[in-house]
């Protein structure tokens, strides 16, 4: 088996990444689960932790079970908090960032009644996408128009490594640079590492870590200060640029005075450039219009993060680079029909009035992320919980804190195909999951051309094992509760709720499947497995700015909602508020774009953590494929192994060399990893990628690197939306103890 | 290329020995012509002019993603090298993306004594250079190595006896050994491609420029009665299929209408070790920030 690229899909056109070639691997993985289990030994601290001899020390706590003993298990717990009228006892987790299986989940939890479902998008792209919500009401990230742009400045963006569409921004970039337009766009990259994205750019501009928000309100300065900037698109099409007064009676600070104190010499201090290539970046994004600037998704992950989002996107404004050609794009859904809407009924209504856990005492812009989660449901553990491509006690910040939280959770159900340590550690069931060359799904992309296209995932092989995908698990279970969960699903199973979506793609007659008759539609929709419709209009203001004011706003309304809300919650001023999140200036900065300093070092840990997400293995989930474990997570690294990266001055100041193994510790965990010397990385910071050092999750997967995840603090949350700090962990570096460093050169 | 067919293919080559663009001379009495016609050692097929492999890969586009990678090992059954042998340096590799260090200008690359430190400039996959004037097969003392009339650097399995003087011939290291016997996990074998034989242990592997799809684009060419056209060969060796960025383009340099050949001519054109008078047959398109002419498609 070989996977090859479709060359009717416009995101891909034929290529393929390392990710998609390994998939036979996930397939055809030697340690995939092949039955139901069912747990049969208590599960705790007793069964954690590296067990000698792993996988068979996991799969020993199960039994294997009959779908239908599996499938009454969880219907059994489910029906009880039903007619127990607590509902909200159930917690869902769905790694997924947006797709159908999100949707049935988010359905589910809707007719059942739990206000207590978390997704994906809230981890990886949330500040991106909470400042386009903030600032334009889309909560979507935006995509972009490579090919017709001249420049474009990356501050600290991993498209080219990180990203889970890594294929079509390779594809992109190869548009920027032949030159759609017949022009050459330049890339310039800002950042604190010289990453995969920043080698592939034409320049590296290195500036200290967790500034890219100063960095981008400093290039608005210069273009406002030398009237750069898109005056006709500011008039016309934003809110907040003047100080301005609310309906209340309030003046607010607008953005034009909020700039005032970031002049290119400030700037230049806080990002550690100088102030002359500050003014002459921003002066070439004015001049090469049409250029735009992209925002990191993981890199803003970090205290303030929303802020410095903010801030990008604003800059993007000020360049008038929203909605016009080489700009940004709102990406446009595929016309595919709704499902009838879902009516709680008065269980259900009941539970979904409770406020979401994390939101109880203080509600976090955006709704609760993951993380923010994990803290609220180890204090009051729910009754079931559902996890959907989530292992979050090896891929999440402490996943201790998580672990505290299944094992205290009545029942833990799992779909993973895969013994991972999630599964292997907490759950009570593990009900696998086809893997995805055997189900029905769609294949929704991820903004990348921000024109509309809807994929068909279709099974290529008959399933191999006693396994069965869990969206039909899920229809499956809602049809045998009561009829208030039932009606919410009227379809047999995942394939006709999605026929019943491309019902609308069909009625649309447009884009680049058109038949008259549906079956002849379907046909050729199934063979070709991807609809798209390359139309994008340009300048669609009214489709695109979908804030409250209908434009685009530097100070964000929504956010002075929020503050108002957090003021009532906490029962105090709204001027106030910043005080109580710990921060300090006026209220009126937490609605515009800022920026806000990674807290001052610790001594005893004097470096910042920067993990990041390799191409291969990502956060971990490829690690059972060994085509991508042969891969180094960084061209020219070691491969099966953690490499801590750090800069030469760094490693002296620690007395530490090249190659060594050496001890890297932090507030909540420590690690055994091997130590890297380059100059890619400016001095006081540490890489490391994540996706090693797994327990579980088979053969190849175990034993090797160390999960950086584990000293990710997630301490620094950001003080309005529920993001938590992937990056800046406080760490140290040092030699290993005498013992250790014998048995690692015996290792 | 342009359309011809086996009967022009004599006409074609006695016309390219007498070094003049004539009209088929074999238009008469072709089926005497045909039978007295040598077989090409390694293929069956009717092109017209002989083929000259050769590939480009532009460093402009490529972003190190490795997808060429695996897809070589998927592609040619490349056994698992696992954690021990890659320790050893026993690894199999046909297609391998290495860092290029080249000089440099950002602040990174000119850090002083730290310069040993300075991560690469570019990144270069590196298949076998499949060059016109190889090292590696002087030094075979089985003639399992030669250089077929098709330009490539080809390598007889069962005719390898495991000397390995190959690989140290070789300057820019394309060549592997089967330390040992090549294992698969039960399940793993699904993913054996039936169209490239496994190499058993003892013998020297290497990238073949996936010799079997170029047989398979000529077949079916063939049985269509056509030629194969460069469309079809663009993108043909695994490597090439599935780049995300098409930084890899594939074809016969002898076709000076193929879209290989025009880049080969680009002023960004550059092979490796050039100094050696290898004459390797892969060419690099040099991350030149100026403008040069780029791919004609675009």
């Amino acid at each position: 088996m070989r996977v090859e690229g479709n060359s009717t899909c416009p995101i891909n056109r034929g290529g393929v990444g390392p990710r998609g070639l390994a998939a036979p691997q996930v397939l055809y993985d030697p340690d995939r689960l092949r039955t139901p289990l069912k747990r049969v030994a208590p599960k705790g601290v007793a069964l954690g932790g590296v067990a000698p001899g792993g996988i068979k020390r996991g799969l020993e706590a199960f039994e294997p079970a009959t779908w239908e003993e599996a499938n009454a298990a969880l219907i059994d717990s489910l029906a009880i908090l039903r007619e127990e009228n607590r509902p909200e006892d159930l917690a869902i987790i769905c790694g997924r960032e947006r797709g159908l299986m999100l949707d049935l989940f988010k359905r589910f939890a809707t007719a059942f009644g739990t206000p207590n479902i978390f997704d994906g998008l809230s981890t990886a792209n949330a500040p991106v996408a909470l400042a386009a919500l903030a600032q334009q009401g889309v909560a979507e990230i935006p995509a972009y128009d490579w090919k017709r742009a001249n420049f474009i400045l990356s501050l600290g963006s991993g498209l080219l490594e990180s990203s889970c569409q890594l294929l079509a921004f390779a594809r992109t970039k190869s548009e920027a640079r032949g030159g759609g337009a017949g022009v050459r766009a330049r890339i310039l990259h800002a950042s604190p590492v010289r990453s995969t994205t920043a080698q592939n750019a034409d320049e590296w501009m290195p500036i200290k870590p967790g500034t890219y928000g100063a960095l981008a309100l400093g290039l608005a300065q210069v273009l406002v200060s030398e009237d750069l900037y898109d005056a006709d698109f500011v008039e016309q099409h934003t809110q907040g640029f003047e100080d301005w007064t609310d309906g209340d009676g309030r003046s607010h600070q607008g953005l034009k005075s909020h700039l005032e104190s970031f002049t290119p010499e400030r700037v230049a201090k806080i990002c550690g450039l100088t102030p002359e290539r500050i003014t002459a970046t921003a002066r070439s994004l004015a001049a090469s219009r049409p250029s735009f600037v992209l925002a990191g998704q993981e890199e803003l992950l970090a205290a303030g993060g929303l802020s410095a989002a903010m801030a990008v996107h604003s800059l993007n404004a000020l360049l008038g680079a929203l909605e016009r050609p080489g700009g940004l794009r709102t990406q446009l859904p595929a016309p595919i029909s709704p499902w009838p809407e879902v009516e709680p009924d008065e269980v259900a209504t009941a539970g979904l009035s409770n406020p979401q856990r994390g939101q109880e005492r203080r509600p976090t812009f955006g709704g609760s992320s993951l993380d923010a989660a994990a803290a609220a449901l180890a204090d009051a553990p729910p009754a079931v919980a559902l996890l959907y491509y989530s292992n979050p006690i090896y891929s999440r910040a402490q996943p201790e804190r998580w672990r505290r939280a299944l094992e205290q959770t009545g029942m833990v159900v799992s779909f993973s195909p895969f013994l991972d340590e999630t599964a292997a550690e907490c759950a009570d069931w593990i009900l696998p999951d086809d893997t995805w060359l055997e189900r029905w799904e769609d294949g929704a992309p991820s903004p990348i051309l921000g024109t509309a296209g809807f994929g068909l995932r279709q099974p290529v092989v008959e399933r191999l094992y006693d396994t069965r995908a869990s969206g039909d698990v899920l229809i499956e279970v809602a049809h045998a509760l009561d009829e208030g969960v039932a009606d919410a699903f009227p379809w047999k199973d995942t394939k006709s709720a999605l026929k019943k979506q491309l019902v609308g793609i069909y009625k649309a007659k447009r884009g680049s499947i058109v038949e008259k008759k549906g079956s002849t539609f379907l046909k050729r929709a199934f063979s070709e497995a991807f609809w798209f419709d390359e139309t994008y209009v340009d300048e669609d203001f009214e489709r695109t700015l979908a804030t409250e004011s209908g434009r685009f706003e530097f100070f964000s309304s929504a956010l002075w909602r929020h503050v108002q809300a957090q003021a009532t919650a906490l029962g105090i001023e709204v001027d106030d508020v910043p005080a109580a999140l710990g921060l300090e200036g006026p209220v009126d900065r937490l609605c515009l774009p800022d920026h806000r300093p990674i807290p001052a070092r610790q001594r005893d840990y004097p470096l910042l953590l920067f993990p990041y997400r390799p191409s291969t293995y990502a956060e971990g989930s490829g690690a059972n494929q060994p085509w991508l474990n042969e891969l180094p997570a960084w061209v020219g690294r070691e491969t099966w192994t953690s490499e801590a990266e750090v800069n030469p001055g760094t490693a002296r100041e620690a007395g530490l060399k090249n190659g060594q193994m050496v001890a890297l510790e932090s507030p909540v965990g420590r690690a055994v990893v091997k130590l890297r010397l380059t100059t890619s990385i400016l001095p006081g910071i540490v890489r490391l990628a994540r996706g090693a050092g797994h327990r579980q999750l088979g053969r190849y997967a175990r034993g090797w690197g160390a999960n950086v995840m584990e000293l990710v603090s997630g301490a620094h949350a950001d003080p309005l939306a529920g993001i938590v700090a992937l990056h800046g962990t406080p760490v140290r570096l040092g030699p290993l103890a005498p013992d250790e460093a014998q048995q690692e050169d015996r290792g | 290329m342009s359309s011809t067919t086996r009967r022009d293919l004599l006409g074609g080559l006695s016309a390219a020995a007498l070094g003049l663009g004539l009209p088929s001379l074999a238009q008469e009495g072709e089926e005497q012509a045909e039978g007295l016609a040598p077989e090409p050692n390694d293929s069956a097929a009717p092109s017209a002019k002989r083929a000259n492999w050769g590939m480009v890969i532009d460093l402009d586009l490529c972003t190190g993603c490795s997808a060429c990678v695996v897809s070589c090992r998927s592609e040619n059954n490349i056994p698992l090298n696992g954690r021990a042998d890659e320790a050893r340096g026993c690894e199999i590799d046909w297609m391998s993306l290495l860092p290029l260090k080249n000089g440099g200008s950002s602040a990174a690359d000119s850090a002083g004594a730290e310069g040993e430190h300075a991560d690469p400039s570019e990144f270069i996959p590196i298949p076998c250079m499949h060059c016109d004037n190889p090292a590696c097969i002087k030094v075979c003392p089985v003639n399992a190595t030669y250089l077929n009339d098709e330009g490539l650097v080809a390598q007889i399995w069962d005719r390898c006896i495991g000397c390995r003087y190959c690989m140290t011939a070789c300057p820019y290291s394309r060549r592997s050994f089967n330390w040992k016997h090549p294992e698969w996990a039960e399940e793993h074998r699904n993913l054996i491609n039936p169209d490239v034989a496994t190499r058993p242990d003892g013998v020297v592997e290497k990238c073949t420029f996936c010799y079997h799809r170029i047989r398979t684009a000529k077949e079916k060419a063939r049985l269509d009665g056509r030629e194969v056209q460069d469309s079809e060969l663009q993108q043909l060796p695994a490597c090439a299929s599935v780049c995300p960025p098409r930084a890899i383009t594939f074809g016969d340099l002898n076709d000076p209408e193929s879209e290989v050949a025009h880049l080969a001519a680009s002023p960004r054109a550059r092979r490796l070790l050039e100094h050696l008078g290898t004459k390797p047959k892969v060419v690099y398109l040099s991350r030149d920030r100026r403008e040069a002419p780029r791919s004609k498609a675009r």
